[in-house]
């Protein structure tokens, strides 16, 4: 069965119609990469799978249950669906360990102490195990992606979002940032990852897409693209990137 | 110095302060509970609630506190609402500091960056508690030094009672100078330092409650 299947999706901001018919189709296992120019609409694609973004026409479903069914709630949604920011949004006035713990607590309605012992075991997954008592401010931009990731995970996803979760940090960091997630992708979780990492998405991804304009311009096997772009857009693009 | 300074200031002192006192500390805690819930009625950004919440905020801004009391303790009695001087007091002082109040709340709350409640709502989290768990910690930081300044301006805004007849301290110099006009300025210059005494704590806890919370 499909993660997420998204048919003929369609959003505008007013008059700005940032999805035009967007279909795509992420099966269980699969790294998904989105790649395309800025304001293409690939952070709105990704914030449609979870409702941050409602859709105006066409489909999305997630693991079985409809984004545009009013039976289906929020947070029923969103317990399968993991997310990571650019900006890590991390909550500042608690520690590492209450970041991870806290969904799980209040939406999962876990024991602290079984809450802890979860999110202890994905910070040190993350490497961060150390790190647990200590408050965003005092991590670096690496360390708070890892334990945002951490946190996501702790809701036990079927599916993780990644937007451009490495673009806000210094080029030497994204590589520990970028292993978690290639760990991740071993373990065949499923990915939807909107990024410019183009090694990331060539040698990890499983399906690439390339948006502009809000449409999907080009998709299929990563390789392929890279090595034989068929659209002049996307030839265009990656001539710029690569 | 005029013997009857300090029977006078005595009299000031035990009957007119606990008055002021109470008149503002009751109008404070009208203030945070007024603010704290219409801030975040402001938060839910439905439009009919926000209109009804700021039409309240900027009528209540828009009038002079003094005929505000007024209106209170001499206007709706002819409604049929008769309240006695302090509770009139504390009513008109309550309604426009939680105006005040909720526009503390309403700028703390929107300071917080979207991607903090984004955060919590991709969690699972829901409205209230993204809003009690996520913003209103943050929020709350930054909603103690308006909050410190407004409850001097409520101090100080609370002689206005004297106008009623509320005996504050105030009203009892007010009294006291009736038989002896030489008591004004010893008098006054008593009661300027004993609201700058209130005050001055209240800006000082406002330092120390936001160094230790950040
Ligand atoms: N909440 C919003 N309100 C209005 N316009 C938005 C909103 N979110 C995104 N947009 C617009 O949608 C377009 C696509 O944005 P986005 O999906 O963020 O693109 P990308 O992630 O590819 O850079 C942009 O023109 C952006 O300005
Ligand atoms: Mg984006």
């Amino acid at each position: 069965m499909t993660m997420v299947a998204m048919s003929h999706v369609r959003k505008a901001f007013g008059s700005n119609e940032v999805l035009k018919d967007i279909s795509l189709a992420v099966d269980p296992g699969e790294v998904c990469c989105i790649i395309g120019p800025s304001g293409s609409g690939k952070s709105t694609v990704l914030r449609c799978i979870n409702r941050l973004v409602s859709i105006d026409g066409g489909e999305v479903i997630v693991d079985g249950l409809s984004v545009t069914d009013p039976k289906v709630k929020d947070v029923d949604l969103r317990r399968r669906v993991g997310m990571v920011f650019q900006q890590f949004n991390l909550f500042p006035h608690m520690t590492a360990l209450q970041n991870v713990t806290l969904a799980p607590r209040k939406v999962r309605g876990l024991a602290g102490a079984r809450a802890e012992e979860t999110a202890m075991r994905l910070l040190a997954k993350v490497g961060l195990k150390e790190k647990a008592q200590q408050y965003p401010a005092q991590l670096s931009g690496g360390q708070q992606q890892r334990v945002a990731i951490a946190r996501a995970l702790a809701m036990e996803p079927k599916v993780m979002l990644f937007d451009e979760a490495t673009s806000a940090l210094d080029p030497e960091i994204t590589g520990e940032v970028l292993g978690v997630m290639r760990d991740l992708a071993a373990e065949h979780t499923t990915m939807i990852v909107v990024t410019h990492e183009m090694g990331f998405a060539r040698e990890v991804g499983t399906q690439l897409v390339f948006m502009d304009g809000g449409v999907i311009v080009e998709e299929g096997a990563p390789r392929a693209i890279f090595e034989n772009p068929q659209a002049e857009r996307t030839k265009a693009f990656l001539s710029k990137v690569l | 110095m005029n013997p009857a300074y300090f029977p006078a200031l005595r009299d000031v002192l035990v009957h007119g302060l606990p008055v002021t006192i109470e008149v503002s500390f009751a109008s404070m805690l009208i203030a945070v509970a007024g603010g704290l819930v219409l801030g975040v009625v402001r938060a839910l950004r439905n439009p009919a609630l926000d209109a009804i919440v700021i039409a309240y905020v900027e009528v209540l801004r828009g009038i002079p506190l003094l005929v505000l009391m007024f209106f209170v303790f001499f206007g709706l009695p002819q409604l049929g609402l008769h309240f006695p001087e302090i509770p009139s007091a504390i009513i008109a002082l309550g309604l426009w500091g939680a105006a005040n109040g909720t526009e503390i709340v309403r700028g703390a709350i929107f300071s917080i960056a979207s991607g903090q409640s984004e955060a919590g709502a991709a969690l699972g989290l829901g409205w209230l508690q993204v809003m009690t768990t996520i913003v209103l910690p943050q929020a709350l930081r930054r909603m103690i030094p308006p909050f410190m300044s407004l409850f001097v301006s409520i101090v100080e805004s609370s002689s206005l009672a004297a106008l009623i007849g509320v005996r504050d301290l105030l009203e009892i110099v007010r009294i006291k100078v009736e038989n002896d006009a030489t008591l004004w300025l010893p008098l006054l210059i008593s009661i300027l330092f004993i609201y700058f005494l209130i005050n001055y704590p209240i800006s000082i806890a406002s330092q120390r409650l936001e160094k230790r919370l950040t």
